[in-house]
């Protein structure tokens, strides 16, 4: 059942163009990978899913069309977009970040051992749980932003540049609590990703993008194969 | 005919007509019309002050009526007692300088907003006190001085030759505004403006350049005082008000901030719209006067001066076809792809 | 000694007139990130609405109410309609936009009731009550206890309730906010109309003592600013303390140092900020700011 559904999405900073006709699908239970070079448009793809920049085109989650749409009312349809940078609450405690990812849910137990099952995917922030958001690591403060998309309970999770700022090893150890949520909540997933290795531990399918425009898709196993795909991205 | 309006000698003949303009109106023109024009002159220099320190320096001062209250004051005492003209000039543009450099010697390593907040003081202060010493400032009704009348020789009457000295000192002071915020002292404040811990790194001491706007502010505050003296040949304790001040900045951002000619509109704004306020209805002044502010900010957020390039950005947006995809519905926004109900993280 | 005493209660009094309006300028700094001017003539207005409602007849209790939701509604409309194309701009041109409402809102309240004062019914019966040989009004008291009431509602709104987490989530990063589904526009509204009804409390308070004109609170909220700014711009804790030092000392100065008298005792809380300031830049309160390149 297809889940989210791009069809010629288009959008522009001011007069600039930065995406040109973006087409794909993500299913329930798929998860997608974005691909390519800095500069690609591969964030602003996240944030033209997420109601974050005006596009033309069409975006339909769910069978609804979102375009147009505020964030926060594409949010509540069971869209979680961790964004690039990570967009922690700096002011806020651990805890407190994480309740507003819970926002949405009404119930109060299960906010409760919602965030039981976060400190478990990502043991570090355990320690840090009323410290105060900004004072956490790159590394930490990513994966409270990560935490922070799942106590939404979202259908779909948009992931920005995870990797991005962190040291090696933290990036793996994120990227194996994400391989981990995906097994066992089902929860789909767009990734954004330089880091095409790590991108690839995840997805089962990727789209790559240079300048705006989708220049190879396909699933895993042909796009890992691929000269130009290992050359350029899984070096790095 | 657009070529020959952006040409330069476009610029140069309209500068000549309008210097001219300035140079014959009083000679046209009634007394209280001259009075008018000669309060832009002196609120102008009040306001150029006021502009180095927040319009090009970036750092808010509610305070600039302190200073040109203390130059009038300085000028009134002078004037009452027969000190030559040119000291009583000279000190009240030095007192309210040293006056300033003292303040911002202690206070400039503060953070934008406790800077603000002595800025405020400075009126609120000064206000009684001037109320308090009497016997220099002549208490609460004031101090009125009689002095800078025509000389026989120049067959002008005297509202006449105010205006012209008031306007050739006001453009002296213009000059050197203008030369200070476009040379290097200008183009260190936008550095520290921008980001001081940037401007640190590149060896343009924060603290230095903002005591030194600060001192410029103040001395220009003074010498706009003993220009007020010579027009309205009066002060009082009024003159110093914290609501003085507050004119003073929303007047520099109506007639725009960081530039030269809106230092100019605003003093204009500053003078003529209580008139206009108070000939379409006067009980009704600040109700007027509130709405056309918010209206100018709504229309025109960098100011008076920006109407040009504002025409022109909307003459060519409704030459451009419609449908762009990211249409910036709110000009104050440079970042045009956000979503326009979300305002960016308060700094 | 008696005297000292009814001095500082009455500067604590005094104080938490300013600490309300002070309270409200956090709110909104904290809020939206603008320092504003208008916020005493906001207050001021709905201090008329309710004026106008018991000149009708309508009781005291009921005109407050009636102010209060007014004061909720047009603070929240203001920041929807005026304020918000500014917010996340140029912070010169926001405090700017910020004085023309100052200058718009008391233009109303003149145009409506004129310049000149007029009585306001008082909450409190007049008269003090005896304390160890102290006297103090009944009138100083209310409005001490009320300020508290006010602060702690607050401090329960904002450590406890999902509302208050939403309203800080919102403060501290808007769009990141959004993101998580807060509806952001709404809670910034909330953010002024709530700054807005805690002004509208003060204008009632002082409103008896100071008899209501469109002007009434010009002088409280620079004290206001003052304080916010003293008590570290983000501590509403620290606003109301510093408010509350204001007071008293204003007080005391003004009784006690024989110089400074009646008429320049309005000019030694800002002396006392001034020192503060230079002293400690980050006010009594407030956190030292590390500014990241």
């Amino acid at each position: 059942m297809i889940l989210l559904e791009l069809k010629d999405v288009g959008a522009a900073y001011g007069a600039a163009p930065v995406l040109h006709e973006i087409s794909f699908q993500v299913e329930e239970n798929d998860a997608a990978g974005i691909l390519g070079a800095n500069g690609a448009g591969k964030s602003t793809t996240l944030r033209a899913i997420s109601g974050m920049v005006s596009t033309t085109g069409s975006i339909r989650f769910d069978g609804k069309e979102i375009t147009g749409m505020r964030p926060d009312q594409i949010a509540r349809l069971g869209i979680a977009h961790v964004p690039e940078g990570r967009g922690t609450l700096g002011d806020l405690s651990v805890r407190d970040n994480l309740r507003v990812g819970a926002y949405q849910q009404r119930v109060h137990k299960t906010v409760e051992s919602d965030i039981e099952y976060c400190l478990d995917l990502f043991p570090n922030l355990r320690t840090r749980i009323s410290s105060n958001a900004s004072t956490l690591s790159g590394g930490e403060q990513q994966m409270l932003a990560i935490a922070r998309g799942i106590m939404a309970r979202p259908r779909l999770i948009l992931l920005d540049e995870a990797s991005l700022g962190l040291a090696p090893s933290t990036a793996q150890r994120v990227y194996e609590a994400i391989a981990r949520l995906r097994r066992e909540a089902g929860v789909s997933m767009v990734i954004v990703e330089q880091n095409a290795g790590l991108a690839f531990r995840v997805v089962d399918h990727a789209i790559v993008l240079e300048t705006g425009r989708i220049t190879l898709e396909g699933p895993r196993e042909k796009l890992m194969g691929m000269d130009e795909v290992r050359r350029a991205y899984l070096g790095s | 005919m657009k070529n020959f309006i952006s040409g330069r000698g476009f610029r140069v003949f309209a500068f000549v007509a309008i210097v001219a303009l300035f140079v014959l109106a009083p000679l046209v023109s009634t007394p209280f019309l001259n009075y008018q024009l000669s309060l832009i002159a002196v609120f102008g220099v009040a306001i150029l002050g006021l502009n180095i320190i927040m319009g090009y320096g970036g750092q808010v001062s509610l305070g600039q009526s302190a200073f040109l209250g203390l130059g009038a004051y300085v000028a009134a005492y002078g004037i009452m007692h027969d000190w030559p003209i040119l000291v009583v000039f000279i000190l009240s543009c030095a007192i309210p300088a040293v006056v300033g450099m003292l303040i911002a010697l202690a206070a400039a390593r503060l953070h934008g907003l406790a800077l603000a907040m002595i800025t405020i003081a400075l009126p609120i202060v000064g206000v009684p006190l001037a109320k308090r010493f009497s016997e220099f400032t002549g208490g609460a009704q004031g101090a009125t001085v009689s002095w800078l009348r025509a000389p026989d020789w120049s067959g002008l009457a005297s509202d006449q030759w105010r205006y012209y000295v008031v306007f050739i000192i006001a453009a002296v002071f213009f000059v050197i505004g203008r030369n200070l915020t476009k040379g290097r002292i200008g183009r260190a404040l936008a550095i520290v403006k921008t980001n001081e811990a940037v401007a640190m790194s590149m060896g343009v001491s924060a603290y230095r350049y903002k005591v030194l706007a600060f001192t410029v502010a103040s001395l220009f505050g003074g010498a706009a005082g003993f220009l007020y003296v010579a027009i309205v040949q009066f002060t009082s304790p009024e003159t110093m008000s914290f609501h003085s001040s507050i004119n003073m900045v929303v007047a520099m951002v109506i007639g725009g901030s960081a530039s030269i000619i809106g230092t100019i509109l605003g003093a204009a704004y500053l003078v003529f719209l209580p008139v206009i306020a108070g000939q379409i209805d006067p009980t009704q002044t600040a109700l007027i006067s509130g709405a056309v502010l918010l209206a100018v900010l709504f229309l025109l957020p960098h100011g008076l001066v920006s109407l040009p390039r504002r025409v022109s950005q909307l003459s060519k947006r409704s030459k451009r076809s419609l449908g762009r995809p990211t249409e910036d519905s709110s000009p104050q926004n440079s970042t045009a792809q956000e979503v326009v109900d979300i305002p960016e993280s308060p700094k | 000694m008696a005297y000292f005493i009814q001095l500082i209660v009455e500067g604590f009094a005094t104080g938490s007139i300013y600490g309300a309006l002070a309270l409200a300028i956090v709110l909104v700094n904290r809020s939206t990130g603008m320092i504003n001017f208008a916020q005493g003539a906001m207050a001021v207005l709905a201090t008329f609405v309710a004026y106008a409602l018991t000149q009708t007849g309508v009781p005291l209790i009921l005109a407050i109410v009636v102010a209060f939701a007014f004061a909720f509604v047009t603070g929240a409309l203001i920041e929807r309609v005026v304020v918000r194309r500014f917010e996340g701009g140029d912070p010169d041109t926001a405090v700017v936009v910020t004085i023309g409402l100052l200058i718009l809102l008391t233009g109303i309240s003149a145009a409506w009731f004129g310049y000149e004062p007029h009585p306001f019914p008082s909450l409190f019966p007049a008269g003090s009550i005896d304390i160890f040989g102290v006297f103090i009004s009944i009138r100083s008291l209310g409005t001490i206890v009320i300020l508290l009431i006010a602060m702690l509602l607050l401090q329960l709104l904002f450590r406890v309730t999902k509302i208050g987490l939403a309203m800080r989530a919102v403060a501290d990063n808007p769009q990141s906010a959004s993101l998580s589904g807060l509806p952001v526009s709404l809670l910034l509204m909330i953010g002024w109309g709530l700054a807005a009804a805690l002004g509208s409390v003060a204008g009632v308070l002082v409103a008896p003592q100071l008899f209501i004109s469109p002007a009434m609170l010009d002088f409280a909220l620079v004290y206001a600013l003052a304080a916010a700014i003293l008590g570290g711009i983000d501590s509403p804790i620290g606003a109301v303390v510093a408010a509350w030092t204001i007071g008293i000392v204003e007080n005391l100065a003004g009784a006690y140092i024989d110089f400074i008298g009646y008429d320049l005792k309005i000019a030694v809380p800002f002396v006392m900020v001034m020192v503060i300031l230079i002293v400690k830049p980050q006010g009594l309160f407030g956190r030292k700011v590390v500014v990241r390149v």
